[in-house]
């Protein structure tokens, strides 16, 4: 177990130094780099927080578009790895037309929309409930 | 950025004995196509330039004459676009191409938001407009260069999807769910259409960044790199690729004026009637482009070609164009039942 600061807590701390230094800086080019490293600082803190609900659920709804209910590993990692190989498997379904009629497109359309809204979540919060 | 580049180029094109007044500067933006202002002595005159290279590996090496060949025809037709000087390649590999440089700003932010630019604003649909018309018009024939597109008799949406699914198996580093059904979903409707659409000259990235403008709005069109064969609704969808409405997103082409207002402003201008369903397939289909030129930018950091930790940031974005292509499919979806 390691001492405070958390992980959070020393990720906010390089963003708002990073923050900072883009508000104070004349340079163009320099102004936008610090804010840019300050906004993948925000992304990852908001990944160690939300990254492993979002996981579960996007394995919860692929068992339903997949029919199947494989178990899900212990571990984040393994999670992870599984997930990219259930998304291969939906691709290779997408591209057999399995999706092709009506009542299954739109299940698959809410499955994709749910998954990027949780991406957004992290990547870009202010967008994650916009109407789609 | 070394200066040794832009220097290069200018020899290239105005000799060794170029005459520089005002030193190589580099130009913010273009992340991809490091630019630089300078200033030469040219008869007797200075002359205000640009230099803009592509590094090696990253483009096709007939770019830069391609670019030359469509401005010269495109001004030719009456399109606002920079006199080229000369185009060619530099040592290591980098290609180049020199410009006048124009003046006014690409930059979208002032454009959209700042209140000196009010009357830019208003102004700049119409000349977005006329200008592209003019584009459009450039006649096959005036063109010395190859330009890619579809085979005779293949629907543009169709040639577009193939082309797409090429870079997207080239740059993938997973599997995209909302890239594979996208195209498919795009393709299967597209296949349905009985239209045989005009194939003109296209810009290929014609947007909001990649124009300049000033108080009175536009004075030249940049970034000629991506011309090619198509229909000309491909233009026109770009524009409304929700990237570049630069946040304000509820006036979809390029953040200044409704969907409905742009398409009024280029059929008042060309004279073309826009077939909504097919602007609609060619939206989605521009989204997709966007996403898979984030897989791009993302796997020239990740491989080494550019590293740049605005170019990994990036790779994030990818949500949010998917979500948009989703929009798409999801309005198609619900017209579709209502009709």
């Amino acid at each position: 177990m390691q001492d405070r600061p958390t992980a959070t807590e020393l990720l906010e701390a390089i963003e708002e130094f990073l923050r900072d230094r883009s508000t104070n800086e004349k340079d163009r080019y320099y102004k936008f780099q610090f804010l840019v490293a300050a906004n993948s600082l925000a992304v990852l803190r908001r990944e160690w927080e939300l990254e492993e609900g979002h996981l579960y659920s996007e394995w919860i709804r692929l068992n339903e578009l997949l029919l199947d209910s494989p178990e899900m590993p212990p571990d984040t990692a393994s999670i992870r790895q599984e997930l990219l190989a259930r998304n291969e498997r939906l691709c290779d379904l997408i591209n057999a037309g399995a999706f092709d009629d009506p009542g299954a497109e739109r299940a698959l359309l809410e499955h994709l929309i749910a998954t990027a809204r949780d991406e957004l979540r992290i990547a870009s919060p202010q967008q994650a409930d916009e109407p789609a | 950025m070394s200066d040794d580049l832009p220097l290069a180029a200018l020899r290239a094109v105005f000799g060794e004995d170029v005459r520089v007044i005002v030193p190589p500067a580099p130009l913010a933006g273009g992340t991809m196509h490091p630019s630089w202002s300078v200033d030469i002595q040219h008869d007797g005159a200075t002359l205000p330039l640009v230099v803009r290279t592509t590094p090696p590996g990253r483009t096709d090496p007939d770019v830069a004459h391609r670019e030359f060949e469509t401005i010269n025809a495109s001004r030719v037709q009456g399109a606002t676009a920079p006199t080229v000087h000369g185009v060619g390649n530099v040592p290591p590999g980098d290609a180049f191409i020199v410009m006048t440089r124009v003046e006014g700003d690409a930059n979208p932010r002032p454009l959209l938001r700042d209140p000196r630019f009010e009357r830019a604003r208003a102004a700049i649909i119409p000349q977005l407009a006329e200008a592209l018309t003019r584009i459009h018009q450039v006649p096959r024939d005036a063109l010395d260069v190859e330009l890619s597109g579809p085979a005779p008799g293949q629907d543009p949406i169709l040639y577009q999807c193939e082309a797409l699914e090429a870079k997207y198996l080239e740059d993938r580093l997973e599997r995209h769910p909302v890239i594979e059904w996208g195209l498919r979903w795009v393709a299967r409707r597209a296949t349905t259409h009985q239209v045989t659409p005009e194939v003109t000259l296209v810009h290929g990235d014609y947007r909001i960044g990649n124009v300049l403008y000033d108080e009175d709005g536009l004075t030249a069109v940049l970034d000629w790199e991506g011309t090619h064969l198509g229909e000309p609704l491909e233009d026109l969808a770009w524009f409304c690729v929700r990237v570049w409405r630069f946040g304000l997103n509820d006036r979809e082409a390029g953040g200044l004026v409704t969907r409905d207002e742009w398409v009024a402003a280029y059929e008042a201008a060309s004279g073309r009637t826009v077939d909504w369903e097919r602007l609609a397939l060619w939206e989605l289909l521009m989204n997709i482009r966007w996403d898979v030129i984030i897989l791009n930018q993302v796997k020239a950091h990740l491989t080494g070609i550019m590293r740049s930790q605005e170019l990994a940031a990036i790779g994030r974005r990818t949500a949010e164009t998917e979500l948009e292509i989703l929009r798409i499919i999801r309005a198609t979806m619900d017209q579709r039942h209502a009709g």
